[in-house]
């Protein structure tokens, strides 16, 4: 079960983890475009303007191809295995499926979001702990897909992380500046 | 009840040799002192790896199928046996 929870990639990867990260992806997308709610990076979540639901997915889709991208030349220049970049798209596109949580998490909290309210505190949690199980996923999904270990896994994916936040950033202001 | 092949020495850790090999049927005995192959060396799950690796004709795809683990993961299993024989190999040396 625990194996399943933060290590699903052991047993899925590639074409298949991919269908199942898209459809997360696209649920992300569409709750995000119900409640405004833009998920415009591999970590962000920001409230902001009520536009097209395309946009909305293509902020989902620069947050998972910008890190995809990132881990994938990562593993390029560091690990002696010969990756595939599916099984690197595949396995972040999976462990973006608590981002559905989040989303789901933030219906109630949106309501109810005050800082003085008693309410807070679930919220926080229903928000931070997909979050964190999020950031697990990615661990993990990097560890797996580019077979890096030790110091080089860390501090890789931390710059990785922390590079593809800034790509996605880019990318989005960019959209919007075509777009709107 | 299946017998395992100890690689390192009980009392020291260090690794073992043979020293005699001895014939069934004819009870002769050859003694010297030879390494073990190196593929000896690894454990049995590692040996049980390398069979069905080549019994698949060396189709990861198909050894990820059987053992019901992503291909990843079974490419990591591969590349760290790899690194472990080639380890093995220049201590041989």
């Amino acid at each position: 079960m625990e194996k399943w929870l933060f290590t699903p990639f052991t047993y899925v990867a590639g074409w298949k983890a991919l269908l199942i990260g898209l459809a997360g992806i696209t649920a992300t997308a569409f709750i995000g475009y119900l409640l405004t709610i833009h998920f415009d990076g591999p970590l962000s979540v920001h409230i902001g303007l009520d536009i097209s639901f395309y946009i909305f997915l293509t902020e989902s889709a620069i947050a998972w191809i910008s890190l995809s991208c990132i881990f994938y030349i990562s593993g390029l220049l560091l690990s002696n295995s010969s990756i595939r970049f599916i099984d690197v798209a595949g396995t972040i596109a999976l462990a973006r499926i608590p981002v559905v949580l989040t989303a789901l998490g933030l219906l109630p909290g949106i309501k109810i979001f005050n800082p003085t309210s008693f309410y807070l505190m679930p919220v926080f949690f229903l928000f931070m702990l997909p979050s964190i199980w999020m950031v697990i996923l990615y661990y993990n999904a990097f560890k797996i897909s580019c077979n890096i270990k030790g110091f080089k896994l860390i501090t890789a994916f931390v710059a990785g992380i922390y590079l593809a936040e800034i790509i996605s950033k880019i990318a989005v202001v960019q959209l919007y500046k075509i777009l709107l | 009840m299946i017998k395992i092949l100890p690689l390192s020495c009980p009392s020291c850790a260090n690794k073992l040799q043979v020293q005699s090999l001895w014939c069934e049927r004819c009870d002769t005995t050859v003694k010297g002192l030879y390494d073990l192959p190196i593929l000896a060396s690894l454990s049995n799950e590692e040996q049980n790896f390398v069979v069905d690796f080549v019994k698949s004709s060396g189709s990861l795809k198909e050894m990820a199928q059987k053992m019901g683990l992503s291909y990843p993961t079974v490419r990591n299993m591969l590349d760290d046996l790899i690194t472990k024989i080639s380890h093995n190999q220049a201590e041989t040396k």
